[in-house]
């Protein structure tokens, strides 16, 4: 009788084939029995659908302005009312999702790529190779950002979500380079890796193949983590005016209006609606972030 | 680990030699100068272009910033273009309110998440518990800014128990410790709003905390020992969370300027932030580089007790 | 302990609950309960005739920005510095509702024939805040610090167009022969030449010799009684007393005031943010809100006691288009002075695309719309209280009319040939627009999209740049960088001569407009004839805004009102087209 052995070397009875699952689809089960993870997967997915489905949601053309109703409160024809240049609040709403989604999501991936290339070798050679990098987030991270938008924004004369996003990485990408590279740092005192340093293996076939795959668990949670508050910076910095420049809307630009008192404080329906978009939107990716983390590893300490 | 601490140190300053002329050059290349902003038609421009032969700004960019960086080494900050009074003077009337603040909000920070972290951390899954979570989820998710309008609506334009604005009640004329309570009363929304993603972050931590102490089996021998649980775990709990406080301390320092802009604009206190925000709009440079080397300062000073204390914490880590 | 544990968390939460559901409550009633008919709105403004002033009260003003820190009207340079001075430091004239010369300091004045020397006579019964008399030499004084050679402040300029000003400035003379004493109180200006703003110039704050003599104009500068607010002498009805900086400025009553003693205590200047000073002259944080935001007004209307009024501001917006574009090296030595080198841009040569843009934007729409009426519609740079401004009906009203746009952009060769929905130009070209735009006024912000739509609608293909802040935007401006811009200028009063804006050579004629009939007649407004002549003078303007109201280099857009509010507890508040602070001195409050 032929024995086939598993992984374990243990014998595979050939009557009773049972799949055995991989680490990452255990994790993915164990994430599905987590109900916060779940409800915030729910949220999240039906924000993105109705970033996606705007123009069938929308009842209005969110940027169209209309003088004759500017300010007026919630009715059938506007269901959260009009702002002060009479644009309808809840197409903004809805239409606003697309930005804050799709920026949070870009910046999000674009300091991810920046964080884990720098985080990695930072932490995996230390030395002088990481004091460079580890002073270079020090100068970054006292790059005021003010500066460097109004810089750019008179130099290109257009904001555009690329650029837009591409400084949002710029000034983001140092905390989570520190955060990646204290990840590395843990792992490379790992036995393994000293063993496989002792087999000659090369330092980038080390990084990638052995260290990278073992340190995609913080990678994911962290980057999850991140998206969110890449949201939240986005809607910072178009509150202070910073930002996605009008008409295009945005959850944050949307909030600046309520700086001013009177809408502050009789037109609620304005400025909470994006408030709690934003808060809600967060919130579940935060949930997901977690019940990651508690699924792909439970005893994965927490920063 | 002191060799370490002593090279970060000297290290720091190159760094802020390398900061203070890439945000000299920075704040240069921004179109316009002092002068040149929002104009007005009675003054003539032989005028304008006196001023700036006056106060330097035609001369080479380098030149300037010598000028700059010769009187700073003494500790001389400048005189600021737009208000023409010394730059140390505009600081110090700021920064007791930063720092005030600053305080207020740690304050808070540990005062509610201590406290509500362990009884989380005590009686899981309860309603407590459940409370204390649901709150702490908001907390994170909650942009800063929607927080502060939200208490200005609640608590200061609906209830009336906060104000709305300002670091004192002017005309009231108080003083020594009344003032001081003023001014606490004034920060109380602010430092509310700054602190709330720190509470909600260190709440969570400390749930976390007890939850693995009491979990750990020394407390079990203690307990079979016949001492107090409670007492056990808090001695061990408490401890363990006195290593990070001085970690959100790091991170308070080093966003002691940034982290305050947005808050300083919506409750109207003037603040660090707000000063450097008016003087980046008004092309101030003397007090643009007199903020940004003091947050810098911060910042780095800051990310050192960070790092120091990822090593204390977790002994594995070493720096070479 | 564990109970009370449990139990205080509890507590706390209810008590979030509770609050959270009493704010909903409160929050309900809120748009209801407070629209209680404000009694006195409508009423007049004066007390019931029986009412006898009584001495004591403190009236507190709001202001968005703390002053800058420098008070000596010598040095000043920020808006709400000259705030928190403006009833300490006085000058020789005030000026009348109608924008005339009114006696201040000064008893009375009288111009030589050949309006070249000003002759004025000064009250006699005035001290300073600290007892000592004014005189001429306060006078002499003041005007000599500004032709010092030394001073280093903004304001030279009025002490520039007196005689001997380059003499003394150098250092060849060492008196200033611009102003002369004849006695302790007469004083003689002398002017170059003769100028429409003789007595705008010789209007500056006047200020205490005896106080400032001790330091050199250089050490004036950082001297305390420059710097710091409490040490401020002037002969005005308040005098500062404390302050806390950057927050509160207090002055107290002046008793030996020459127009009589101030019947208030105190005046203080808070620093507030402009978004919730609505809700803190509800509390009675503050009395009066100057310049209050046009929605607030809504709020502000439903709060019992306190009253607004509404006069146009000085100021207006616009939206720029450069006419001509200057050499680049011209540009880069910031080279105004030779016209006739400029190139005409293409874009706006017709006058009728400039003409179908003004009658393609909805005025009054924005001032429907983004103003909520406050505001009107102009159409030349004039102020309309002006004296020398033209009627209505003398000019093109360019009423909202997109159909007479689209003709006349029709009738210029403007068409749509290749059907994308945008004309090209008479050539056959495509023609694109872009617009610049400031952040910092939320109104002008909020209509640039607007005015986008509008061109668009009309088959202009115009595009918005990313807003940038004032300082890079106006900046920008100086260089010829912006082809169409929104910006805004205040209207110059109380002397009309626009020249300070609209002469070619000036650099502040942002669209670099070349007009040899504009240059006539602006010289020719400030001509001796024109001085001597008063309606010869605005005949001259009146021509002058049909011009302009015609070859539309700027598309005038309009002009917001200022509101002030105030609370009614204050009496004898005039309500005027410069605001409500004249005779301060007179303010009583009256207590319910």
């Amino acid at each position: 009788m032929e024995v086939t052995l598993n992984q374990t070397n243990q014998p595979i009875n050939p009557r009773k084939k049972r799949k055995s699952l991989g680490p990452w689809q255990l994790a993915f089960k164990k994430l599905l029995k987590n109900k916060t993870a779940v409800f915030g997967m729910a949220v999240l997915t039906f924000m993105v659908l109705v970033a996606i489905f705007a123009p069938f949601i929308a009842t209005h053309d969110p940027e169209k302005s209309n003088l004759s109703m500017t300010n007026k409160p919630p009715s059938k024809e506007h269901y959260l009312g009009t702002d002060g240049s009479g644009r309808d609040a809840f197409s903004r709403l809805v239409y606003g999702a697309r930005i804050s989604l799709i920026i949070g999501f870009s910046a999000m991936v674009f300091t991810i790529v920046i964080g884990v290339t720098l985080g990695s070798i930072s932490g995996y050679y230390g030395g002088i190779i990481d004091s460079i990098i580890m002073r270079l987030t020090d100068v970054m991270l006292n790059f005021p950002f003010l500066l460097f938008v109004l810089l750019i924004v008179s130099i290109l004369k257009k904001v555009n979500m690329l650029i837009f996003v591409s400084v949002l990485a710029l000034v983001s990408w140092p905390t989570i380079t520190r955060l990646i590279r204290a990840t590395f740092l843990s792992l490379r005192e790992q036995e393994y890796i000293m063993s496989a340093q002792t087999l000659g293996l090369s330092d980038a076939r080390i990084i990638f193949r052995h260290m990278l795959p073992n340190a995609m668990a913080p990678i994911i949670v962290n980057a999850t983590l991140f998206m969110a508050s890449m949201i939240i910076t986005e809607a910072a910095l178009s509150f202070i005016g910073f930002g996605i420049p009008q008409p295009a809307p945005s959850w944050g630009n949307m909030m600046s209006d309520a700086l001013n008192v009177r809408v502050l404080r009789f037109q609620p329906w304005l400025w909470i609606p994006p408030g709690m978009a934003i808060l809600l939107t967060v919130m579940s990716i935060n949930f997901i972030g977690d019940g990651l983390r508690d699924a792909l590893d439970p005893r994965f300490k927490k920063e | 680990m002191l060799q370490y601490t002593v090279r970060r140190v000297i290290g720091m300053i190159p760094i802020l030699i390398l900061i203070s002329i890439l945000l000299f050059s920075l704040a240069k290349m921004v179109p316009g100068d002092p002068f040149s902003g929002d104009p007005d038609p009675k003054i003539k421009r032989d005028v304008l272009e006196r001023q700036r032969e006056l106060w330097g700004l035609n001369d080479p960019i380098p030149v300037q910033y010598m000028s700059w960086a010769s009187k700073m080494i003494k500790g001389d900050f400048g005189v600021s273009l737009r208000y023409k009074r010394p730059v140390s003077d505009l600081i110090n009337e700021r920064i007791s309110n930063t720092l005030l603040l600053g305080s207020m909000s740690l304050f808070i920070t540990l005062v509610i998440a201590i406290p509500f972290g362990i009884a989380s951390g005590r009686r899981p899954y309860t309603l407590v518990d459940y409370s204390g979570t649901v709150f702490s989820n908001i907390g994170l998710a909650m942009p800063n800014f929607f927080m502060g309008l939200l208490l200005i609506y609640f608590l200061a334009i609906k209830l009336g128990m906060f104000p709305a604005q300002g670091t004192i009640t002017s005309g009231a004329d108080y003083t020594g410790f009344r003032l001081f309570l003023d001014k606490l009363h004034h920060l109380f929304l602010p430092a509310l709003t700054i602190g709330t993603t720190g509470t909600a972050t260190y709440f969570r931590y400390m749930r976390s905390e007890y939850l693995e102490v009491a979990g750990r089996d020394f407390i079990r021998t203690a307990k079979a020992k016949g001492l107090p649980e409670r007492m056990v775990v808090y001695k061990h709990t408490l401890r363990n969370a006195m290593i990070p406080i001085i970690t959100l301390l790091g991170f308070e320092l080093a966003n002691l300027v940034g982290g305050a802009i947005i808050t300083e604009q919506i409750f109207a206190i003037p603040g660090l932030g707000r000063l450097f925000i008016e003087s980046v709009g008004n092309r101030d440079y003397p007090i643009i580089m007199a903020v940004s080397m003091i947050s810098a300062v911060a910042i780095l000073v800051g990310n050192l007790l960070a790092d120091i204390l990822y090593s204390v914490v977790d002994p594995r880590i070493r720096y070479y | 302990m564990k109970v009370s544990r449990s139990i205080l968390a509890l507590l706390v939460l209810a008590l979030a609950f509770g609050s959270l559901l009493v704010a909903c409550n409160r929050g309900g009633n809120d748009t209801t309960s407070e629209v209680t008919p404000p009694a006195e709105e409508n009423n007049n403004n004066a007390s019931e005739p029986t009412d006898q002033p009584v001495d004591g009260g403190t009236v507190t003003f709001a202001m968005f920005s703390a002053p800058g820190g420098v008070f000596n009207p010598v040095f000043y340079s920020d808006n709400y510095e000259s705030q928190v001075i403006q009833f300490t430091f006085e000058s020789l004239f005030d000026v009348a509702d109608d924008l005339t010369f009114i006696p201040l300091l000064a008893e009375s004045w009288n111009f030589s024939d050949d309006y070249k020397d000003l002759t004025v006579n000064l009250r006699n019964d005035v001290k300073w805040q600290d007892g000592v008399p004014f005189t001429a030499d306060d006078v002499v004084y003041t005007y000599s610090v500004l032709a010092d050679p030394k001073y280093n402040g903004n304001r030279s300029g009025y002490a520039d167009p007196l005689v001997g000003y380059e003499e003394y400035k150098s250092g060849a003379e060492s008196t200033f022969r611009g102003v002369e004493k004849v006695n302790d109180y007469q004083v003689i200006f002398h002017f170059k030449e003769a100028r429409p703003d003789a007595m705008d110039l010789a209007n500056y704050p006047i200020i205490p010799k005896h106080v400032y003599e001790k330091y050199t104009v250089e050490e004036m500068a950082s001297a305390p009684e420059t710097l710091e607010y409490d040490k401020l002498i002037g002969t005005g009805p308040f005098k500062p007393d404390k302050y806390v900086a950057n927050e509160s400025y207090e002055m107290v009553r002046n008793p030996d005031y020459y127009k009589g003693a101030p019947h208030l205590d105190k005046v203080i200047y808070k620093v507030v943010s402009a978004d919730v000073a609505a809700s803190l002259l509800e509390t009675g944080e503050i009395d009066i809100y100057n310049s209050i935001s046009p929605s607030d007004l809504e709020v502000i209307n439903s709060i019992p006691g306190i009253k607004t009024h509404e006069y146009a501001a000085f100021s207006y917006q616009y939206l720029g288009l450069l006419m001509n574009k200057r050499p680049a090296d011209q540009i880069k030595n910031e080279d105004y002075s030779k016209p006739e080198t400029w190139t005409p841009n293409e874009k706006f040569k017709d006058k009728r695309l400039r003409q179908a843009l003004a009658y393609a934007i909805n005025r009054q729409g924005l001032v429907d719309g983004l103003l909520e009426g406050h505001g009107s519609v102009i159409n030349a740079p004039f102020p309309p209280v002006s004296w020398a401004a033209a009627s209505p009906d003398q000019l093109n009203q360019y009423p909202y009319d997109p159909e007479k746009a689209k003709a006349l952009l029709d009738e210029a060769g403007y068409i749509d040939k290749d059907g994308d929905g945008f004309r090209e130009d008479p050539n056959g070209n495509k023609l694109e627009f872009k617009i610049d735009y400031p952040t910092g006024n939320p109104v002008r912000y909020a209509s640039a999209p607007i005015i986008v739509e509008n061109l668009k609608e009309v088959g202009l293909n115009v595009q918005l740049n990313a807003p940038r802040d004032a300082g890079t935007h106006f900046n920008g401006l100086d260089f010829d960088e912006s082809e169409m811009f929104l910006a805004g200028w205040s209207l110059g009063y109380p002397d009309p001569d626009p020249s300070g804006i609209w002469k070619t050579t000036e650099p502040y004629n942002n669209s670099r407009w070349y007009n040899q009939e504009s240059e006539r007649l602006l010289k020719e407004g400030v001509s001796l004839k024109a001085l001597q002549d008063q309606n010869y003078r605005k005949e001259v303007y009146v021509q002058w805004q049909k011009l302009i109201n015609d070859e539309l280099p700027y598309i005038f857009l309009y002009s917001a009102n200022d509101i002030d509010a105030y609370n009614t507890r204050i009496q004898n508040v005039q309500e005027g087209p410069l605001g409500i602070t004249r005779d301060i001195h007179t303010w009583w409050i009256k207590n319910n």
